[in-house]
C-alpha cells in the first residue's frame, strides 16, 4: 500500500466518531438554594445528569466553620451524605465540587439555613489564577508541540521529498516530542491544580497527581506520550524505510487522538470530532511547512526551495479554505448566536484568533505574490525580506495557538447557557416530587422541562399547568399549558420573560381524576 | 320532650352553620353541609352548570376515607356504577371484618343542560371524629364537548373562597 494509502486510512481511522463527552449538568440538589428548613436535614442530595466522581464536598456553618460529613453515597448520578450530629439552628453553606466524565470539573454551592433565620448567600469558588495561567502558558507551548509534530510527520509525505534534503526535520522532531512528553507531564500537574482549587504548590503533592489521573486528561496523557514515544522511535530507524514512516505516522496520529481523549470541543455533537481533527491537521501541515521553510529559505538551495515553494502554493488554497471552513463550524457549535462574538468572553477571544489568523493570511498572500516571484540568486535582500516575513508568519501563528489554549480552559457560550440553568427539586407531598428546569433563567426566551417522581420513580401526570408572574412590579399572571415529550417529561417552550427579578412559579399538576397539587417555587430571572 | 342543653346546643349550631352556609353558588356543592360525626348523611350533590354551555354527561364522586358503606341514589336516565377498593383501614360491622367498600360512584349516560341544576343523591355512614372536621367529596364533573370540572380542591387556611374549584365540603361536628 501506498504512503498516501496509509494516510487515507489513517484520516479516515480518526475521523471516525469518537465518544463525544459533555460536561455533567446539575438536575437538582436538595436543600434548595434559599431553603429555609425547620428542622435540620438528616441527608443531603445532589443529582447530576451522569455519572460523576467527587472531588470535594464540604457544609460550612455560620461562621465558615467546616462540618464532618458521613460516608458519602454515589449512586445512580446521585451523591447522598449526611452530617455526622444534627445540624444546629444556624446558616449553611453546601459547597460540591465534582468530575464530569469529560474530566472537566463542576462545582456549586447553596445557602440554606435551619430555623427561621435568613439563608446565607452561595459563594461561587474563587478561579487559582496563578495556576491558571501557567496551564495556559503549558498548554500553549504543548499544542505547538503537537501542531509541529504533526506538521514535521506529514511534511516528507506532502512535499514528496527524500529525507537527505529535510534539513534538520529530525532534530526538530526529536526536540518537539521531547518537549511535547514534558509538557504533558507538567499539564497533568497543573490540571490536578485547577481540579482541587488549590495553590500551583500543590503541583508537587501526589494526591494532586492522582486526582488528575483518574480524570480523561490521564488517559489523553497515556495516548500522547506513546504517540511522542513513537515519533522518538521512529527517529531512531532509518526514516526512509517503511517502518520508520509507518512508526512516525502511527505516533503523529496518536498525537492527534490525544486531544479527542478529553476536552471539551467535542461537547457540541458527533460532528465536531472529525471537523476538529481536520483543523488541526491542516494547522499543523501550515506550521511545520512554515518552519521548515524557514530552515531552506537560503540561497543556493534553490532547487529543493523551488519544489517546497510551488507545492506549498498549490497546497495554500486548499490549507487556507479547509481551514476557515473548519474554525466556521467549530465557532458555530459553540455560539449561540452571532453577537455573543462581541458580548461574551468566548466570542472576544474566537475574534481576536480571528484577526491574527487572517493577519497571518494576509503575510502569508504577501509572500506568495510578491516576495516569491522576485527571488533571486544574486539578490540578498530579498531571500531576508522572505526569511523575516515567514518568521513573522510563524510567531502570528503562536500567538494563534496561545488564544486556542486560552478557548480550550474558557467556557463557552453554548455550556454557559447550560452552566445558567435554573434547577430546583421541590417536594409535592410524601409520595411525589417534581424536578424543574429553566433554561437560561434569564429575560428573553426561556424553556422550563418538567419531570415528576412517585417515590424516586419516574411518573407521568394527566396534566401541567404552568403559571407565572412579577407581582411586585405589577405583572400579572401568564398561565401555560406544559406538553408532554416523549422521555416522560412536560415541557413549556418559548417562555418570555421580560424583565429581569425574582418571578413566581406554580405548577398545577393534575397526578389523577381526584388529585390536583400546586406547587410554588421563586425563580431569579437574571 | 325536654331537650337538653347539650342537644339545644347542637341544634342551634347546626342551624347556624347551615344559614351560614345557604348561598347561592356556581360549584358543585353539597344541600347539607354540615352533618354529626358517626352517623348516617344523605348526601344531596348539586351540580348547577355545564361547560361553556355544554351539557354534563357523567359525574364522579370519590368518598372520603373513613366514610363507609356508601349506597347511591339511582337515577332517571342515568347509568349508575360504583367502584369497590380495598380498605386502607378495614372496619367492624356487626362483628365482622369490611375490608373493602365501595370508593366511587359515576352517574354516566344522562344529559344535564348547562340551562338547569341538577341533584345526585347517596347516603353513607360518616367517620366518628372528636371534634370538628371538614372532610371532602371530591367530585369530577364531565360535559359533552370533552371539557372538565374537577371540584377536587383543598384549602388551606383562609383559602376558603379563593380557590376556582373546591371539593363539595361536609363539615362534621363531634357526636356526644
Amino acid at each position: 500500500m501506498s504512503i498516501r494509502g496509509l494516510i487515507f486510512l489513517g484520516l479516515l481511522g480518526i475521523i471516525f466518531p469518537m465518544n463525544v463527552l459533555s460536561h455533567a449538568e446539575i438536575v437538582s440538589v436538595y436543600p434548595e438554594n434559599g431553603s429555609v428548613m425547620e428542622n435540620p436535614p438528616e441527608h443531603f442530595s445532589v443529582k447530576f445528569s451522569e455519572p460523576v466522581s467527587v472531588i470535594r464536598i464540604q457544609i460550612l456553618d455560620g461562621n465558615r466553620q467546616i462540618l464532618e460529613l458521613g460516608n458519602v453515597s454515589n449512586q445512580d448520578n446521585v451523591l447522598t451524605f449526611s452530617p455526622l450530629t444534627p445540624l444546629p439552628q444556624g446558616q449553611y453553606l453546601l459547597s460540591f465540587r465534582v468530575l464530569s466524565l469529560d474530566a472537566h470539573a463542576v462545582s456549586g454551592s447553596v445557602g440554606f439555613s435551619v430555623g427561621n433565620l435568613p439563608p446565607p448567600l452561595p459563594e461561587f469558588s474563587q478561579v487559582n489564577k496563578t495556576g491558571l495561567l501557567l496551564a495556559r502558558i503549558n498548554r500553549t507551548v504543548h499544542l505547538l508541540t503537537i501542531l509541529l509534530t504533526i506538521g514535521f510527520v506529514l511534511y516528507p509525505l506532502l512535499f514528496v521529498m527524500p529525507a537527505e534534503i529535510e534539513p534538520g526535520r529530525q532534530r526538530y522532531l526529536n526536540l518537539a516530542s521531547f518537549t511535547g512528553i514534558i509538557t504533558a507531564v507538567i499539564g497533568l500537574g497543573l490540571w490536578g491544580v485547577l481540579l482541587i482549587e488549590a495553590s500551583p504548590f500543590a503541583f508537587f503533592q501526589g494526591a494532586t497527581w492522582s486526582i488528575a489521573m483518574e480524570t480523561t486528561l490521564g488517559t489523553s496523557f497515556f495516548i500522547v506520550v506513546s504517540g511522542f514515544s513513537g515519533i522518538l522511535m521512529a527517529n531512531s530507524l532509518d526514516p526512509t524505510l517503511t517502518p520508520g514512516r509507518i512508526s512516525g505516522l502511527l505516533g503523529g496520529f496518536l498525537i492527534l487522538a490525544s486531544l479527542g481523549a478529553s476536552g471539551h470541543a467535542f461537547s457540541s455533537g458527533w460532528l465536531m470530532t472529525p471537523v476538529f481533527f481536520i483543523h488541526t491537521l491542516v494547522a499543523g501541515t501550515w506550521l511545520g511547512a512554515i518552519w521548515m521553510l524557514r530552515n531552506i529559505l537560503l540561497p543556493g538551495n534553490s532547487g529543493q526551495l523551488t519544489h517546497v515553494l510551488n507545492t506549498f502554493s498549490r497546497m495554500a488554497t486548499w490549507i487556507v479554505a479547509v481551514l476557515l471552513v473548519s474554525a466556521v463550524i467549530l465557532i458555530v457549535f459553540q455560539l449561540n448566536n452571532v453577537t455573543e462574538l462581541l458580548m461574551t468572553e468566548y466570542g472576544n477571544w474566537i475574534l481576536l484568533k480571528i484577526t491574527v489568523v487572517l493577519s497571518a493570511l494576509i503575510l502569508a498572500a504577501v509572500n506568495r505574490w510578491k516576495f516569491v516571484p522576485a527571488l533571486n540568486e544574486n539578490n540578498q535582500t530579498v531571500f531576508q525580506k522572505l526569511r523575516k516575513s515567514v518568521y513573522v508568519e510563524g510567531i502570528l501563528l503562536v500567538v494563534v495557538i496561545g488564544i486556542t489554549s486560552i478557548l480550550a480552559s474558557t467556557v463557552p457560550p453554548k455550556d454557559e447557557t447550560l452552566a445558567s440553568s435554573k434547577s430546583v427539586s421541590i417536594p409535592i407531598d410524601e409520595t411525589y416530587s417534581m424536578i424543574m428546569l429553566m433554561t437560561p433563567a434569564q429575560t428573553g426566551n426561556n424553556r422550563v422541562e418538567l419531570s415528576f417522581l412517585q417515590q424516586d420513580q419516574p411518573f407521568e401526570p394527566m396534566n401541567v399547568t404552568v403559571y407565572w408572574e412579577q407581582a411586585q412590579i405589577g405583572i400579572e399572571r401568564l398561565s401555560r399549558q406544559a406538553q408532554p415529550s416523549e422521555d416522560g417529561e412536560f415541557i413549556l417552550d418559548n417562555i418570555d420573560i421580560l424583565v429581569p427579578g425574582i418571578w413566581r412559579f406554580q405548577v398545577e399538576v393534575l397526578i389523577d381524576d381526584f388529585t390536583r397539587e400546586r406547587i410554588n417555587t421563586d425563580i431569579t430571572i437574571e | 320532650m325536654r331537650l337538653t342543653p347539650t342537644r339545644n346546643m347542637k341544634i342551634f349550631t347546626l342551624i347556624i352553620f347551615s344559614c351560614l352556609t345557604i348561598k347561592v353558588n356556581a360549584h358543585a356543592s353539597l344541600d347539607q353541609d354540615t352533618a354529626t360525626a358517626g352517623e348516617s348523611y344523605k348526601a344531596v350533590l348539586r351540580i348547577t352548570h355545564g361547560c361553556n354551555g355544554s351539557p354534563t354527561v357523567s359525574v364522579r364522586v370519590r368518598i372520603p376515607d373513613g366514610v363507609i358503606r356508601t349506597k347511591p341514589m339511582p337515577k332517571a336516565g342515568w347509568e349508575l356504577e360504583t367502584l369497590v377498593e380495598k380498605l386502607d383501614e378495614p372496619y367492624d360491622l356487626r362483628g365482622a371484618e369490611i375490608t373493602q367498600d365501595v370508593r366511587e360512584l359515576t352517574w354516566k349516560g344522562g344529559s344535564l343542560s348547562d340551562d338547569f341544576f341538577d341533584e345526585f343523591i347517596f347516603r353513607a355512614e360518616l367517620p366518628d371524629v372528636g371534634e370538628k372536621k371538614t372532610i371532602y367529596f371530591r367530585t369530577v364533573q364531565e360535559c359533552e364537548n370533552g371539557e372538565f370540572h374537577r371540584w377536587i380542591e383543598i384549602p388551606n387556611s383562609g383559602e376558603e373562597d379563593s380557590l376556582n374549584e373546591p371539593a363539595p365540603a361536609l363539615n362534621l361536628l363531634p357526636s356526644e
